[in-house]
């Protein structure tokens, strides 16, 4: 187990090193230095002083890949791909454009966003695996055929229309909730709860409709004839036997976006005003922040790969028939 | 005495875009309180049908209609709540397919408790050791260990030993086994057989016990119901049917076993295929396939009838009324030998052929093993000797038999000898030439002498080719068969060979029958004109009647053509029948070699004794 652990993670390195490659190569050489301090420092009249300066001010000015300039080890350390790309295996992210440190944004800003990803995520799957079953039970009937429509129809539906609805409904007519905003602590509750439930009905059509498909599945397999020829009831059918062996590809699937839950949700928060690391990251894409954007990138692949391994390790603990080896 | 289950006019049927599929049609049993009920019958029967229909677990689109009764209650009436204490409790069923029955992700002791919870009441501590028992009772040793352990940590025949166990917890008087030794080989086959003789006897359970295997029903049965297209066609207690089975489909069946008697003859075979179900019959199901069929049996439909001397038939032949109606020829037996016009072949002569005695294949000191590895950098740690120093030679125009239960490499030697997996050592020569040097277009262009036919005809073709192309593939990848035309022209001769007809080569496999699809592979085999043929039970997956019918081709071809085969099989009768020599494999060696008369009857080795003496004997003499 543990073996195989430390096999996985070894495994990654080259797969990360890959990542940093590409993110260096789309940040640094398809957009030069230049053209990032030019869209900065807006396209008509700048000097090339100007740029100069904003790329000094950065540490944009050292060479690419290699210092012609510099003495021994400088002349690999002293350069962008080493300070801004390497760097980045350190979880030293340097600072964005407005001069903060990109590290300490992302430790503040991931609360709130774990703070909605959580409970929408758990809440989610809890509520899509109760209605998947209920309609696997019913399998055939009306209720399971007007179930899976309803699910069509509300995975057709834009995401943006159940938070600006919500929005509406909630908050501006009820006043049930603040339209957006965040606190911590207790007083934080109010401002959670219309993005987790919007969270969580975005994404329930597809959610059930998949846990549907894991259900009805298993319901085919020989199995489930053995169980019920033992003479167990629907419903142990279902629950114990069925359940048990859905839950794996269930829970497998969920554990791969376990760690990327961090990243938080794009759309939520910057519709809710989430001070999360997905408001972040659409600000600094509108902002044109290269330097946070790519932190980004580089974390959420970093962290995706964390989860294909966690995935893997859940195999060992939910299916006595995987061993890892 | 009063019969423990009866079924009354049971007819099961499906609603399908052909119309009404009736899988079974009125059929009515009984079953007494400790008898050993064998329902035989050919694929697609509606054998298994009839079981869930017991149990009412049919599928959700199949109708059933009809009285079930278990002592005074009828089944089919009985609220599902109440069913369910029948399912399991005072019923119990086992099926076909041990490996995926079991649920994998829970512990056989919980699977075995459920029932027990169920029918007996029993949690914890008190089911737990009633668990243990009921796994020693069936035969795993150390139960109190292996209660913990989950399915996939058990081996096909102990998983079936599982399913035994989860069946008796409930202590049922009657155990439905619907084929449950099919899946397994034939000595994990008569282990099972054995244990539900001694369980049946021991609790004076009744079985009903679902077969295809005649073997089976000769070893087990008390009495026998033989059914066919939906129907039950004779009732008859084993003596009987095996002495002298009255339908003339069950003497086809026994004629179209192939055995030591049939060497150098064809085997009888029943033309044509089951029908539809989804007609409207009139007359007899089996007349068109009967070799007794005359207008009567076209016109009317024949009702099962008590035979004389016990026993009842669904057969003109045996009704006094109609029988006197037949134009000619005494409605006896007929001969065992009907052979078919064109197939008619004599006994097997090595040496009627030029060169038919040279030495086509040589294998020696034939190693494959498999690496197996482990830890951090998947060192490798072991092997597994899949193959470890076999020797063979085969003759043209001979047929050397490889026979050993599943793992004991056989299939790996057939393949390794193809080059369809990397030899570890040991050399394989085709004539003078060494296979194992081959490379790139020498070694393709000797791949045409070699073929293989597989198991299951189903999976070794590509579902989205058609039959033509299916058979021009290794043709053309050997640049043979001259241009479109001519290669059109000779799919046309392989088909009509191998007993299709022509038109058939613009459809695609799944519109074929199992059997068929084995012509279509053999086809396909005889397309780059090969000198040997190594056959992979080609015939397990196929019904008697089918098996039959490839066997006798087989060996025309043979005849034809002076073809070797290395036939790959576990299947004793097989190799009775067709084999000039056979060599026995255990554990990846060659335990015994030599002719098959002197292995199959002055056996040497102990292993070899063992498997002869696993095959279930049919005590027929007709
Ligand atoms: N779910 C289904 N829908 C439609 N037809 C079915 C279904 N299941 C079985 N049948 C048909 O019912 C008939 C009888 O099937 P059944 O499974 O009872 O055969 P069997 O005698 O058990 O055969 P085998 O030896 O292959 O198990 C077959 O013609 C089959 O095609
Ligand atoms: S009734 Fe006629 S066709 Fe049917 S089995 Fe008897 S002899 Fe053959
Ligand atoms: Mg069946």
């Amino acid at each position: 187990m543990i073996a195989y652990i430390i096999r996985r993670t070894l495994y990654a390195i080259p797969i990360l090193i890959g990542v940093n490659l590409l993110t260096f190569v789309l940040f640094f050489v398809v957009n030069s230095p230049d053209d990032i301090a030019r869209a900065h420092l807006g396209v008509k009249h700048v000097t090339q002083d100007a740029i100069e300066k904003w790329k000094a001010e950065r540490g944009y000015d050292k060479p690419l890949i290699i210092n012609e300039r510099a003495a021994g080890v400088e002349k690999i350390t002293g350069t962008i791909f080493f300070e801004k790309s390497l760097a980045l295996f350190a979880f030293e992210f340097g600072r964005s454009d407005d001069g903060r440190s990109i590290g300490q944004e992302i430790s503040t800003r991931m609360w709130p966003s774990l703070a909605i990803a959580v409970p929408t995520l758990i809440i989610g799957i809890g509520v899509a695996v109760s209605f998947a079953l209920l309609l696997a039970f019913f399998r055939g009937s009306y209720i399971d055929l007007w179930g899976v429509v309803i699910c069509i129809i509300m995975m057709s539906v834009s995401g943006l229309f159940y938070i600006i609805g919500g929005q509406y409904l909630v908050g501006k007519l009820w006043h049930l909730v603040p339209i957006s905003g965040y606190d911590v602590g207790v007083h934080g509750f109010k401002f959670i709860v219309l993005p987790v439930v919007i969270g969580v009905i975005g994404g329930l059509g597809a959610g059930i409709r998949l846990y549907r498909t894991f259900f009805l599945e298993e319901l085919g397999k020989d199995y489930v004839r053995t169980a019920r020829a033992k003479g167990l009831s629907e419903s142990r059918v279902l629950f114990t036997h069925v359940l048990k062996n859905a839950m794996i590809p269930i829970l497998t699937g969920v554990v791969v976006i376990l760690p990327t839950l961090f990243m938080g949700s794009l759309i939520l928060e910057s519709f809710f005003g989430i001070p999360g690391l997905g408001s972040y990251t659409i600000d600094a894409i509108q902002a044109q922040d290269f330097a946070v954007v790519r932190a980004m990138v580089f974390l959420g692949s970093v962290l995706y790969i964390l989860g294909l391994l966690l995935t893997d390790i859940s195999y060992t603990l939910v299916d006595p028939r995987v061993r890892l080896a | 005495m009063k019969p423990l289950l009866s079924i009354k006019n049971l007819s099961t049927w499906f609603e399908t875009s052909q119309g009404r599929l009736r899988a079974v049609d009125d059929i009515s049993l009984d079953i007494a309180p400790g008898e050993v009920f064998a329902l035989l019958g050919e694929s697609g029967s509606g054998k298994s049908l009839t079981a869930l229909s017991l149990m009412r677990l049919l599928p959700g689109t199949a109708r059933s209609r009809g009285e079930i009764w278990l002592h005074d209650e009828d089944l089919l009436r009985l609220p599902e709540i109440r069913m369910r204490e029948v399912r399991g409790g005072r019923v119990a069923m086992i099926f076909q397919e041990p490996m995926t029955s079991l649920n994998p992700v829970l512990s056989v002791g919980t699977q075995i408790g459920e029932a027990l919870r169920a029918h007996r009441g029993l949690k914890g501590k008190h089911a737990e050791r009633r668990a243990v028992a009921l796994l020693d009772a069936v035969g795993i040793a150390e139960p109190q260990r292996r209660i913990h352990d989950y399915p996939h940590q058990f081996s096909g025949g102990m998983k079936q030993r599982v399913m035994i166990a989860i069946a008796l917890a409930g202590e049922p008087e009657l155990l439905i086994a619907d084929e449950p030794t099919t899946a397994l080989d034939v000595t994990i086959q008569a282990q099972i057989l054995e244990l539900l003789r001694t369980l049946q006897k021991e609790r004076n359970m009744a079985i009903l016990l679902i077969t295809h295997d005649l073997g089976v029903v000769s070893q087990m049965a008390d009495r026998v119901a033989v059914m066919y297209a939906g129907e039950v066609v004779e009732l008859a207690s084993r003596a009987q049917f095996l002495s002298a089975p009255r339908h003339p489909y069950s003497q086809k069946l026994f004629d179209s076993l192939p055995g030591r008697a049939q060497r150098g003859k064809s085997l009888a075979v029943i033309r044509g295929m089951v029908p539809p179900l989804t007609q409207t019959f009139s007359g007899c199901r089996f007349a068109p396939r009967c070799d007794l069929a005359w207008q009567t049996c076209r016109d009317v439909t024949p009702a099962l009838l008590a035979a004389e001397g016990g026993g009842k038939v669904r057969c003109h032949l045996y009704d006094a009324n109609y029988s006197v109606m037949r134009p000619a020829a005494p409605p006896a037996r007929l001969s065992a030998c009907n052979v078919q016009a064109g197939a008619a072949v004599g006994p097997a002569a090595p040496g009627m052929r030029a060169g038919a005695d040279e030495v086509l294949l040589k294998v020696t000191g034939l190693k494959v093993h498999f690496p197996i590895r482990k830890g951090l950098f998947k060192r490798k740690v072991g092997e597994v000797r899949a193959v470890d120093g076999v020797s063979l030679a085969l003759r043209a125009g001979r047929t050397l038999a490889l026979v050993g239960e599943s793992g004991s490499g056989k299939t790996t030697v057939g393949k390794s000898i193809l080059r369809l997996l990397p030899i570890t050592s040991g050399d394989v020569h085709y004539g003078a030439v060494d296979l194992d040097s081959l490379r790139g277009g020498a070694l393709r262009a000797q791949r045409g002498a070699l073929q293989i036919i597989f198991q299951d005809p189903h999976s070794s073709m590509n579902p989205r080719m058609m039959i033509a192309d299916i058979v021009a593939e290794g043709m053309i990848a050997q640049g043979m068969g001259g241009d479109e035309r001519a290669r059109l022209a000779r799919i046309d001769r392989l088909l009509e060979q191998v007993g299709l007809s022509p038109d058939v080569k613009y459809r695609y496999p799944h519109e074929f029958s199992g059997g068929q699809r084995q012509r279509v592979c053999i086809a396909r085999a005889l397309a780059v004109n090969p000198r040997i043929i190594i056959c992979d039970e080609p015939t397990s997956a196929l019904d008697v009647s089918v098996q039959a019918q490839i066997l006798n081709l087989l060996k025309r071809l043979q005849d034809e053509l002076g073809l070797a085969y290395l036939f790959i099989t576990h299947n004793f009768a097989v190799v009775e029948y067709l084999a000039h020599d056979v060599a026995v494999m255990h554990q990846g060696r060659i335990v015994e070699h030599g002719g098959a008369e002197q292995v199959l009857s002055n056996p040497q080795h102990d292993y070899t004794r063992r498997l002869l003496s696993a095959v279930p004997k049919i005590a027929h003499h007709a």
